[in-house]
């Protein structure tokens, strides 16, 4: 017997009545002489298009039970139907519920396999060697935050966090960031990032993702831990989130405490709110280098690998 | 394949694939031979499967090698102990398959060894075989890592990544 021959002839089966219920559907509704579309106000019915898609489209909805999915969609279908003009129809708004949830568990399986596919971009909280430090006042966005506090978040992240990028972007900070990563780069073996992040997308926000899960994720997308001795360093600000965190890789980590990070960490806190983001970067990567040196230490006549740039990560 | 291929490829060649060659028995068994296997070897094994790439990337020229990179870094299979963490990256629609090494691996471990046990598997796909290439990637790549990065007998176990296959 073939490993899976099961569970194909159970998705012919599925199939198959897909294509039966399609056609008796689609009869029903050739029987109909004529269509009122003329009658239907297009923004009323638009409104209701857009509706179903964002609830169709929303992860967060997935998570209702079955009957409320039934009902929902067969609300959307009597209201559709309704506007059609169609009314003695509206019986079929039950056959069509059906058959749009039949329509989506196999669009999903079809996809996915029957499982939900795992995020390559976590947002378990794991964070094993990351010193993170939220400032007051924002420490709300909880993974368990309620829509509306994550309605301020969003509101945060898209309307606020662009004006504060302006002053991290500035021409004179980031050549200042660059020549003091790469002086401090000739005195150690490690490698030192800084990243400004100003805004998250939508969809992060509302999956709970916090600001040390979220630094670590850059610090793997952005390959800091692809250096020979395992000691890169990320510095990541969230502006919107105004958060701050220190990611150190597993050869750095394991030889300094982490009480060490938490004071850069807030030293850069406390500078940043008296308005010198220059002065408190600059300490915070010299105070770094210090820290690197004292473990990875460069020799006088060996250069130095420079294993990752040196200019800061502006997203 | 060319451009044109490959977006075909992505389009039509992983329908219902992932559902009917992998399911969860077969990712419990290969799960279950990774960690079976690690007991001789330091390496750590993480094997991913993913059907297809999105089209507009596709376009745009992004290859499977690329996407495995990528998976290397998000599924953190870099965090390791020694840098001896393996990806095997399997790109159901292209019937490819990506082995990225951490350096670790990669300095020992010659390029020649990869090269015949990706020719092996890209067979055994070709054929539609897929667990059986998928199963023949685990122990080929477990077979170098026992060869090249030992075990020894009172060395401590550190199984820091998860065994169980990843579906993208």
């Amino acid at each position: 017997m073939k490993p899976n021959s099961e569970s194909q002839s159970d998705l012919g089966k599925r199939v198959l009545a897909g294509v039966a219920l399609l056609a008796v559907c689609g009869g029903l509704l050739a029987a109909q002489a004529r269509w009122h579309f003329a009658s239907v106000n297009p923004l009323v019915f638009s409104f209701f298009i857009v509706l179903a898609l964002l609830y169709v489209g929303g992860p967060r909805y997935r998570r209702l039970p079955i009957i409320a999915h039934v009902a929902i969609y067969t609300a959307v279908a009597t209201l559709v139907m309704l506007l059609l003009g169609a009314a003695p129809w509206v019986a079929l708004a039950i056959p069509l519920t059906l058959f749009a949830l039949f329509l989506r568990v196999s669009w999903e399986n079809m996809l996915h396999g029957g499982r939900a596919p795992r995020s390559t971009r976590r947002n378990d909280g794991a964070s094993r060697n990351s010193v993170s430090l939220s400032k007051s006042g924002m420490d709300k966005a909880k993974p368990k935050s309620t829509r509306w506090q994550t309605f301020l978040r969003v509101v945060r992240h898209s309307l606020l966090a662009p004006w504060h990028a302006r002053a991290w972007h500035a021409d004179a900070l980031q050549r200042a960031i660059r020549d003091c990563i790469a002086r401090s780069e000739l005195t150690h073996l490690g490698e030192i990032v800084v990243a400004i992040e100003t805004r998250w997308v939508t969809l992060d926000i509302r999956n709970g993702m916090t600001p040390a899960q979220n630094a670590r994720n850059r610090f793997a997308e952005l390959g800091v831990w692809n250096t020979e001795l395992n000691n890169g360093v990320l510095i990541h600000v969230t502006l919107a989130e105004q958060a701050i965190d220190l990611v150190a890789d597993r050869g750095i980590a394991s030889r300094v405490d982490t009480a060490k990070w938490q004071e850069i960490a807030d030293s850069l806190a406390l500078s940043c709110k008296q308005g010198s983001i220059q002065d408190g970067l600059l300490a915070a990567i010299e105070s770094v280098g210090q820290l690197l040196h004292a473990h990875f230490p460069a020799d006088a006549d060996q250069i130095t690998p420079n294993e990752l740039g040196d200019g800061m990560v502006l997203t | 394949m060319s451009r044109l291929q490959r977006l075909a490829a992505n389009l039509f060649r992983a329908w219902t694939l992932a559902e009917s060659q992998f399911p969860d028995r077969v990712f419990d068994s290969l799960g279950a031979r990774i960690g079976e296997l690690e007991a001789s070897h330091r390496g750590d094994i993480v094997f991913a499967v993913e059907a297809r790439l999105p089209l507009k990337a596709v376009a745009q020229g992004y290859t499977a090698r690329q996407r495995a990179e990528v998976v290397f870094a998000n599924l953190e299979v870099w965090d390791c102990e020694d840098n001896a963490g393996v990806l095997i990256y399997v790109l159901l629609a292209e019937r490819a398959i990506e082995i990225v090494a951490d350096r670790g691996v990669a300095r020992l471990v010659p390029q020649v060894d990869w090269d015949n046990l990706c020719a092996e598997v890209a067979q055994a796909f070709a054929r539609d075989a897929f667990e059986q290439g998928a199963m023949t990637a685990i122990e080929t790549a477990s077979a170098l890592l026992t060869r090249y990065l030992p075990r020894q007998p009172g060395q401590a176990r550190t199984n820091e990544l998860a065994n169980r296959p990843v579906l993208l």
